[in-house]
C-alpha cells in the first residue's frame, strides 16, 4: 500500500478517535466505581519502587488491600518527575476514584496534583509530600514523621559516638520532603554535644552513588569517625566505602529506615544506630486513608506513623519490626 | 493459495514507516476495544497529546541528525540544562530566560557539529562527551536543587491551552510542519537525505558535507531545548532527574518511525508516529493496569519487533516462500 494511502489511512483514523473522543466528553467525570461491586480503583503511582523502602510500603499496601474491596494498580516513574507527572495525568484521565502519590520532586507534581482535584479526583500524598502550593489539592500526607527520625537518630550518635566527634552527612534528593527535616533533626539533637557535620552531599537514595561520596570524603576527611546517611541503602554504600578503606575501626555508620540486614549489623556491632521507618505502615495507612477519603469520613491532614530509634542497646528488643 | 499470499504480503508492509502506521492504527483500535471508558475519551486524548509534545519537539531534531548520518545522545542532557536555565534566568525576564536556553541548546548542537562534522569524531563519542558535559552542568548550576518558577505566565507554554489544544502539541504540530517543509521541500533537506546515503557521493555531486552535518547537530540542539523549555513551563520547576531515559527513548522512537542509524532515512510523519506509537502504549497500558516493568519489556518487544521488520523485508520472504513452495500461478516450483 503507497505511503501515502496509509498516510491518509492514519489521517481517517485519527479523526475517528477524536470524534469518539469528543462525543464521549459527554459522559459524566464521576468517579469509574464499579457500583455492582463496590470496589474503588486506586492508582498509586510510586517515586521508585526499586528501593527497599518503597517495597516494603508495597507489601503494606498489598496485606492492607486484602481487608477492603480495592482495585490497586501500581506505577513506577523511577526518580523521572516528567514520567511521575505523566503518570498521574493518565491515572486522572482514567478517572481512578483515589490517587496516591509519592512524589519524586514536590514542586513537579503539582500541575498535576491540581488536575486530579479539578476532575474531582482525592489525592493521598504518601512518604513523600508536595509543596505549600500543591498541599491545597491534596486530601491527606501519610508519612512517618521525618524531624522524629532524624531526632532518633541524632539521640543514637549522642549514645553511640565520642564528644567532638566528626561526621560527614550523606543526604537524599535535595528538596525532597523529608531530607532537610532529617538533617535538622539530628542536628537539633547535637547541639551543644560538640559533635559536627563537617560536609553533606547528596548521593539521590542510591547507594552504588552513596559509596562513590563516601571514598570522596575519605580522602577529603582523613580524620572523621562517623557518617550519617539518610537511609540504609545509602549507608550500606557507605560502609562498603569504609571497608574498603580499611576504616571500620574508625568510621562508624548511622541510616535511617529499619532494613533487616543493618539491624544486625547494629547487633554485631558494625553500625551504630538507625530510625526505624515503618513504610509498611506508611503504605498500610495510604489504603485505610484512600478508603476512608471515598467514603467520607475525616482523615487528617497529616496521617503521621511513629518512629524508633535503634542502637546496640535495644536492637533486641526492636529487631522483629525491622524489614 | 497464491492470492492469499498476495493479500497477505500487501497486509504485512515492508518498511518501518508503514509497519509503524499500521502498530499505531493497531493500538488505537485495541485500547479503544479494551479500555473504552477511559481511553476514548477527550481528557485521555489531550493528556496523550501533550505528553508526547516534549518528546516528539526532540524527535523532530534527532531524526534530521539521523537521516544526515549523524547521531545526537546528548539530548536528554540538553533538555535538562534548558529547563534548568530557563528557571535559573527567569528573574530576569521571561523572554531573557527562554533566549538563553534555546541558547544553550544551539550552543551544544554547535559543538557537536563541529567535532563531528570537522574533527570526524564519532558522532556516538561526540556527544557522549557533551551529554556528559551537560550532565554535570546540570547539577552544577542548580547546586542538586529543583529550580522553582519565578513567573506564573511561563507556565502557559507547557501547561496552558488554545481552546481544546495544549500549548506544547501546537508547538509540535507547527515545529513538525517546519522540520518537514525543510526536509522535503528545500536544497538543504535533500542535502542532508544525500549526506546521510553516502558522504562521499554527496561530495563529488558539490555538497558541503561538513556544512550541512553541522546545520543537523544545531537543529538538534534547537529542538532539544526547546522540549526543556516547555517541560519546565509545564513542572513549573527544572530538576536533576529530567532526561535520563530520554536519548534512548528517542532514538527507538525515531527508529520505529523510520529513520536508520545508517542514515539517509527518518521523516518527520515517521518521527511523530513513533513517539505518538510509544506514547499510546504507555497511555494505554497504564488504562489496563500493566506494571511498569512489564511495560517495559512489551515496549522493548515491540522496538525489536518493528527494527526486524525494516531489516527483514517481508514482501521478499513471502516471495520466496512462493517460489519454494510453487504457489505461483501456472508454474513449477524452482528448487532453491
Amino acid at each position: 500500500m503507497p505511503a501515502p494511502k496509509l498516510r491518509a489511512l492514519v489521517a481517517v483514523s485519527a479523526s475517528l478517535f477524536f470524534a469518539i473522543a469528543c462525543t464521549n466528553s459527554a459522559s459524566p467525570t464521576a468517579s469509574n466505581t464499579n457500583a455492582s461491586t463496590g470496589k474503588i480503583r486506586v492508582c498509586i503511582v510510586h517515586n521508585n519502587a526499586d528501593h527497599p523502602s518503597i517495597q516494603s510500603e508495597i507489601k503494606g499496601m498489598q496485606d492492607e488491600a486484602k481487608f477492603y474491596p480495592v482495585d490497586l494498580h501500581m506505577f513506577d516513574p523511577a526518580l523521572d518527575p516528567q514520567k511521575q507527572v505523566s503518570m498521574i495525568l493518565d491515572c486522572v484521565a482514567q478517572k481512578y476514584d483515589v490517587i496516591a502519590v509519592n512524589a519524586v520532586d514536590p514542586a513537579a507534581v503539582v500541575p498535576a496534583l491540581k488536575a486530579a482535584f479539578q476532575a474531582g479526583i482525592p489525592v493521598v500524598m504518601d512518604n513523600a509530600d508536595t509543596n505549600a502550593e500543591g498541599q491545597q489539592y491534596t486530601k491527606t500526607y501519610v508519612t512517618t514523621d521525618t524531624y522524629a527520625q532524624g531526632q532518633a537518630v541524632g539521640d543514637a550518635i549522642k549514645a553511640v559516638m565520642p564528644q567532638g566527634s566528626k561526621m560527614v552527612v550523606i543526604e537524599g534528593i535535595p528538596g525532597q520532603s523529608g531530607v532537610a527535616e532529617r538533617l535538622n533533626g539530628a542536628k537539633d539533637r547535637l547541639s551543644g554535644t560538640g559533635i559536627q557535620f563537617l560536609d553533606v552531599q547528596s548521593a539521590n537514595w542510591d547507594k552504588n552513588k552513596a559509596l562513590q561520596v563516601m571514598q570522596a570524603f575519605i580522602t577529603k576527611y582523613p580524620d572523621i569517625n562517623g557518617v550519617y546517611a539518610e537511609d540504609d541503602e545509602m549507608a550500606l554504600g557507605a560502609l562498603q566505602a569504609i571497608k574498603a578503606a580499611n576504616k571500620t575501626n574508625q568510621i562508624k555508620v548511622f541510616g535511617v529506615n529499619g532494613e533487616k540486614a543493618v539491624c544486625q549489623l547494629i547487633k554485631d556491632g558494625s553500625f551504630g544506630g538507625t530510625a526505624l521507618q515503618s513504610t509498611y505502615m506508611v503504605g498500610v495507612d495510604t489504603i485505610r486513608a484512600a478508603w476512608d477519603i471515598t467514603h467520607n469520613r475525616i482523615v487528617p491532614k497529616q496521617w503521621i506513623v511513629p518512629t524508633i530509634g535503634l542502637t546496640k542497646q535495644n536492637i533486641d528488643q526492636y529487631q522483629s519490626l525491622c524489614w | 493459495m497464491g492470492g492469499r499470499l498476495r493479500l497477505v504480503s500487501r497486509l504485512l508492509p515492508s518498511g518501518n514507516q508503514r509497519a509503524i502506521t499500521v502498530l499505531v492504527i493497531g493500538l488505537i483500535v485495541f485500547f479503544s476495544l479494551t479500555t473504552p471508558v477511559t481511553f476514548v475519551s477527550t481528557a485521555n486524548a489531550a493528556n496523550l497529546l501533550r505528553q508526547m509534545s516534549f518528546n516528539a519537539v526532540i524527535a523532530l531534531g534527532v531524526v534530521v541528525v539521523m537521516a544526515g548520518g549523524g547521531l545526537d545522545i546528548s539530548v536528554g542532557a540538553v533538555m535538562s540544562m534548558s529547563a534548568a536555565v530557563v528557571m535559573g534566568f527567569q528573574p530576569h525576564g521571561v523572554p531573557v530566560a527562554v533566549v538563553m536556553a534555546l541558547a544553550f541548546g544551539v550552543a551544544v548542537g554547535a559543538i557537536n557539529g563541529v567535532m563531528v562534522a570537522w574533527f570526524d569524531i564519532v558522532p556516538f563519542v561526540a556527544t557522549l562527551g557533551t551529554m556528559t558535559i551537560a550532565s554535570g552542568l546540570v547539577h552544577e548550576y542548580s547546586h542538586d536543587m529543583p529550580i522553582p518558577g519565578a513567573n506564573v505566565a511561563f507556565t502557559v507554554l507547557g501547561g496552558g491551552n488554545l481552546g481544546p489544544i495544549p500549548v506544547p502539541v501546537l508547538f509540535m504540530i507547527g515545529l513538525a510542519i517546519v522540520i518537514h517543509v525543510t526536509m522535503t521541500h528545500t536544497p538543504f533537506g535533500r542535502a542532508v537525505y544525500a549526506v546521510g546515503g553516502d558522504f562521499e557521493a554527496a561530495r563529488l555531486a558539490g555538497i558541503n558535507v561538513a556544512l550541512t552535518r553541522f546545520s543537523t547537530y544545531v537543529i538538534s540542539g534547537f529542538c532539544s531545548s526547546l522540549a526543556g523549555i516547555l517541560l519546565a513551563s509545564e513542572l513549573n520547576t527544572s530538576s536533576t532527574q529530567l532526561g535520563i531515559d530520554t536519548p534512548l527513548l528517542i532514538l527507538a522512537a525515531v527508529i520505529m518511525g523510520g529513520a536508520s542509524l545508517l542514515g539517509g532515512r527518518g521523516t518527520a510523519v515517521g518521527a511523530l508516529l513513533g513517539v505518538l506509537a510509544l506514547g499510546l502504549l504507555a497511555t494505554g497500558l497504564d488504562g489496563l493496569g500493566v506494571q511498569t516493568a512489564q511495560q517495559t519489556i512489551i515496549r522493548a518487544v515491540i522496538f525489536v519487533a518493528i527494527v526486524v521488520l525494516d531489516v527483514v523485508s517481508v514482501g521478499r520472504l513471502w516471495a520466496r516462500l512462493r517460489l519454494r513452495t510453487g504457489l505461483s500461478r501456472g508454474r513449477e516450483a524452482t528448487p532453491m
